[in-house]
Parts: structure tokens; C-alpha cells; sequence
């Protein structure tokens, strides 16, 4: 596995609050090649942006990552980076954009200012040909009239501008991978639409890897090679998209897909998944989706299920697929 | 939009138009000044205010009024670089302790509770005691001691500022500590500061002129609104001049201050509905 970008091993993210440990990523693995995109899909609070933080290792303070687990990225162990040299990872070789455009931009400067930083942090190029990047970067992610917006201050752009600024700042250094942290979901539709389609053109036009973050279901059909779906804290399923949405594995994949609306049936109740994700600082023994399971059997409640591959590439973790 | 806010507050506009008219006189006081205020002129001691002198003359037959203006400057600039030192103290101290957290913000917060606990005036007049009097010492002390109120606006700035999403973002492109905290998130905490720094120049300018009119702070004959004062206090019962307009001074320029400041504290806080 030369061309691997990332790879995750068996990672584990705790945040050590009041309550007690909560432990938000629970030994997760996956791996990226060069160029390919992942999504990573699952209901609020199931992992996803811990995981996304710790890869970029921008986790709050009272999160830890539990000794044990590695995230290799062209081959060099990240958790074993001092600060400084995580700090030239970021943005040059990783970057992140995040879920909410309004508040991700400062507000104090223009935007102009805040791409340029970008370009500044990690090249050395002077003032006037960071200017001309910059201007170069607002008309690849499609922003109308660059060399009058560069002067403009966040309030003045519209959300779906933001989010567009962003990806500008991400990709202003080159990065090899890009992680949307849910990038669309502080946006209408529409607009959604043709931030996942710059994503996509991008990633085309500058060969980056991505990971897609997202909890919607549609977004991740159209635009990514990968798919993993994270349950409490844990990948329940992972598959090339194509497999993942002809043939579902697991059940709560299943179940995800089945509370999607159709449009040719306008009469059918909506199908939808009862119960809630379990309290990550009480989790029950055996299987966690036990509760909500529709395919549940007996020694559900024993076993902890572990991720297997069921058919090549296609990767569930359940007891229906456990062997023995 | 700070503009039209503060416009319609008609009480901060004349404390604005005050406190640049007290810097235009500072500025031009030699043009402004009919006499040079160290002149020495024996025939017109304790002249009351008339047509040559507006204001009077003193003791030493010197012009009230030139004095009370040269004496503008010192007080502001007092006011002014006293306060200064403590803003920059203030800003750095306070935006490290709260963006760092921890026990970095635990130790620079008990050494603002420290430095609270000292009574500002009798340090200033300990070490002018032990030092002997002079401007430098005078701006130093109050600047070193009035940095703490600053520097706890800053910290609670910087406590909500830093859990900002545009500060991971920051991070997330690879900006080192010094650029958040210095270029990200101070440009943000700053509302506070300028109106803390505009009553704090006040307090300052009042504070000399006590120290002036103890004899521990300007010293004569350089004048200064403190030490007219303190001049014209052994004259009083035939010279009310000598300490009623330099106290006029103090108080106006104080007063429009104060109002200035609350004024841009009302037209920067968007909560407030003028």
C-alpha cells in the first residue's frame, strides 16, 4: 500500500469532562489513497468531527487520544509530531474546512487579508504575488469579481460566498488532503449543491485526497469513492459507495437508507429509526446498536461485534457477519 | 455605524469635542499663550483677572492662564503615556492568561489580585519618597500599577474569543500561538480596551494633580494644573483665581473624559439601543 495518504489505526479519543470519560472515537481504522475521497457518515454526535479534530490534532483540551493508536500520513507518524512540526502539517499538507461559514471567518479582517495569511504561513512568496494567488484561488472556487471581493469583510458575503472563501483558504497552500467537516450543512440547498460540486471540481483540478464529513446520505452518494459510517463512536460499515448502496450491510445502514423519502411513493409513511444513540459514558456491553437493532438475535447482547470483511472491500461489523 | 451611534449621543460629542479642544491647546500652546508662563514680573503680583491677564497673575506675577495652558500638556501627556504602559501591560498579560488558560492564568490573575490589593496612591507617594519627585516616576508608577483592570477585560475577551470557530480555523491553516493570540483574537478584544483607556486617562490626569498639590509629583516651575494649585493655595483668601480655574480645568477635563468614554463604551456595545 505504497500510494496510502492516511492511514488510521485502531484510534481512540476520549474527552475527560465532569461526568467521566466520554469516549467519542472508540478505536477507529481506516486508510486514504492519494487523490481518492472518504465519507464519513453518521448521526450528530457519533464521531465523526472527534475524529476529523484528530487527525489535525486540533482537539480541545480536555480531549486525549489514548496511547495505542496511530494515524500515518505519507508514511510519518502524526501523534509523535512536536507542535511545531504539526503546525506545518496543517494547512500545507492537511487542511480542514469547517461546518459553520459564518463564524469560521474572522471578523475583524477582510477576506482578502485571510487568504493571504494562508498563502503567507507556508510559502515565501512577497505581498503583491500572494495578492495574485489570492485572487487566483477566490476565481477557482468561483467567487465573481476577485479583485473587488478581496476587499470585502465576512458580513458582507453571503453564507454559501463564506463556504466558498474557506475552501479557499484550505487549498490555498496545496494540500494533499482536505478534511469538510459537514460543509454543507449551514446551507440551503441549493447552494449545498454547488459547494459539493466545487469540492468535487476541485479535487479533479488539484488531485487532493478528501474526507467528506457529512450526515446526509445524499451528499455522500454523489461525490465519494469510500463510505464509512460511524456509529457511537465506532465504524459500523465500510464500503465503496457503489456496494454501500446497492447492497447495505449492517443494519443501521439499512436503516439509514430506508428513512430516506422517496419521491415516487408520496403516500408511504416515512420509515425512521427509533431510540437515540446510546450515552457514550454508560455503554452497554455486547453490540451498541443492540437497542435499536431490528435484526437483533440473542447473543447480540454478549458480543462486541468486530469489523469484518464480509465480501472484498466491503467491511461490516455485526454478528450476522461474525463468524463461528 | 460606530459614527451615527455615537452622533446621536449629544453629551459624548461634547466630551469628544473637549477633550480634542484640550489637545489643540497642548499642541499649540505657544501660539496660544499671551505670555511665556516663566516669566517673572514682579510689578504684577496677584493681578486680579482683567483685561492684560484673564485669568490673574500669581505670586511671582506670572500669567495665570499661560501657565494653565502649557500646564495642558504635561497633565495629558502624563495622562496619556501613564496609561499607555498600562494598556500594553495589560493587553499582553491578560490575552496570554486567557488564552493559555491553566496554571499560566491562575498565577498572572493572583498577581492582579496582588497588585489590587496595593493602594496606588501611597505606593506613588513611597516610592516618589524614596526617589525623590519627578514626571518619569510619576507616569512609571501609575502605568506599572493600573494595568490589572485591563488586563482581566482582556482575559474575558480572550475566554469566549478563543472557542471561536475562526481561531480553529486559524490553527487548522497553521498559525503558531503568537499569531492567534496576537493577530486573530486581539483585534477582536479590543472594544473594551479603548473605552477602559479613555477613563483611565482621566483617572491618571487626576491622580498628578494630587500628587502635584502633595509637592510629590510635577515640580515648579514647570507648570502643571497640580502644582497652580498648590501655589495658589497659600494665596487663597486674596487670590481665589490662583486655585479655582486651574481646579475648573481639572474637573472639566475629567468630566469630558468620562462622558467620552462612556459615550464609545454606549456606541460600541450593540446590546444598547440608542
Amino acid at each position: 500500500m505504497n500510494n496510502c495518504l492516511l492511514e488510521v489505526k485502531n484510534l481512540h479519543t476520549s474527552f475527560f469532562t465532569d461526568a467521566g470519560e466520554v469516549k467519542a472515537v472508540r478505536g477507529i481504522s481506516f486508510s486514504l489513497e492519494q487523490g481518492k475521497t472518504l465519507g464519513l457518515v453518521g448521526e450528530s454526535g457519533c464521531g465523526k468531527t472527534v475524529t476529523a479534530l484528530s487527525i489535525m490534532q486540533l482537539l480541545p483540551n480536555q480531549a486525549k487520544i489514548t496511547p495505542g493508536g496511530s494515524i500515518l500520513y505519507k508514511g510519518k507518524e502524526l501523534l509523535r509530531l512536536s507542535q511545531e512540526e504539526l503546525r506545518k502539517i496543517r494547512g500545507r499538507e492537511i487542511s480542514m474546512v469547517f461546518q459553520e461559514p459564518m463564524t469560521a471567518l474572522n471578523p475583524v479582517f477582510t477576506i482578502g487579508e485571510q487568504i493571504r495569511e494562508a498563502i503567507e504561513l507556508h510559502g515565501n512568496l512577497n505581498k503583491k504575488e500572494a495578492t495574485n494567488e489570492v485572487i487566483k484561488l477566490l476565481k477557482d472556487v468561483g467567487i465573481p469579481e476577485p479583485n473587488k471581493r478581496i476587499k470585502d469583510y465576512p458580513h458582507q458575503l453571503s453564507g454559501g460566498m463564506r463556504q466558498r472563501v474557506l475552501i479557499a483558504m484550505a487549498l490555498a497552500s496545496f494540500p494533499s488532503l482536505l478534511i469538510a467537516d459537514e460543509p454543507t450543512t449551514a446551507l440551503d440547498v441549493t447552494v449545498q449543491a454547488q459547494i459539493l460540486e466545487l469540492i468535487g471540481a476541485l479535487q479533479g483540478l488539484k488531485k487532493i485526497a478528501i474526507i467528506l464529513i457529512t450526515h446526509d446520505l445524499g451528499v455522500v452518494a454523489e461525490r465519494v469513492d469510500f463510505v464509512a459510517v460511524m456509529y457511537a463512536g465506532v465504524i459500523v460499515e465500510y464500503a465503496s459507495t457503489q456496494n454501500l448502496f446497492n447492497e447495505p450491510l449492517h443494519p443501521y445502514t439499512k436503516a439509514l437508507l430506508g428513512s430516506i423519502p422517496k419521491l415516487e411513493d408520496k403516500d408511504a409513511k416515512l420509515n425512521t429509526l427509533k431510540g437515540s444513540v446510546p450515552v457514550l459514558t454508560e455503554l452497554p456491553a455486547g453490540c451498541i446498536f443492540y437497542e435499536r437493532c431490528k435484526e437483533k438475535s440473542a447473543r447480540c447482547k454478549d458480543i462486541t461485534p468486530e469489523l469484518v470483511e464480509v465480501k472484498e472491500g466491503h467491511w461490516a461489523a455485526c454478528c450476522l457477519y461474525e463468524k463461528g | 455605524m460606530f459614527w451615527k451611534r455615537f452622533k446621536k449621543n449629544k453629551l459624548a460629542v461634547i466630551g469628544g469635542i473637549l477633550v480634542f479642544g484640550l489637545f489643540a491647546v497642548a499642541i499649540f500652546a505657544p501660539l496660544l499663550a499671551p505670555y511665556d508662563p516663566d516669566i517673572i514680573n514682579m510689578e504684577q503680583v496677584l493681578q486680579s483677572p482683567g483685561a492684560a491677564h484673564i485669568l490673574g497673575t500669581d505670586d511671582l506675577g506670572r500669567d495665570v492662564l499661560s501657565r494653565m495652558i502649557y500646564g495642558t500638556r504635561i497633565s495629558l501627556s502624563i495622562g496619556f503615556i501613564a496609561i499607555a504602559i498600562a494598556t500594553i501591560i495589560g493587553v499582553i498579560l491578560g490575552s496570554i492568561s486567557g488564552y493559555y488558560g491553566r496554571l499560566i492564568d491562575s498565577l498572572i490573575m493572583r498577581l492582579v489580585d496582588i497588585m489590587l490589593s496595593v493602594p496606588t496612591f501611597f505606593l506613588l507617594l513611597t516610592v516618589l519618597a524614596i526617589v525623590g519627585p519627578s514626571i518619569w516616576i510619576v507616569m512609571f508608577v501609575i502605568g506599572l500599577t493600573g494595568w490589572m483592570s485591563i488586563a482581566r477585560l482582556v482575559r474575558a475577551e480572550f475566554l469566549t474569543l478563543k472557542e471561536r470557530e475562526f481561531v480553529q480555523a486559524a490553527r487548522s491553516i497553521g498559525a503558531s500561538d503568537a499569531r492567534i493570540i496576537f493577530r486573530h483574537i486581539l483585534p477582536n478584544a479590543l472594544t473594551p480596551v479603548y473605552v477602559s483607556f479613555i477613563l483611565g486617562v482621566a483617572g491618571a490626569i487626576l491622580m498628578e494633580s494630587g500628587l502635584s498639590f502633595l509637592g510629590f509629583g510635577v515640580q515648579p516651575p514647570t507648570p502643571s494644573w497640580g502644582n497652580i494649585l498648590t501655589a495658589g493655595r497659600e494665596y487663597m483668601e486674596v487670590a481665589w483665581w490662583l486655585i479655582l480655574f486651574p481646579g475648573i480645568a481639572i474637573f472639566i477635563t475629567c468630566l469630558s473624559y468620562y462622558i467620552l468614554g462612556e459615550g464609545i463604551r454606549q456606541a460600541l456595545d450593540p446590546k444598547l439601543k440608542i
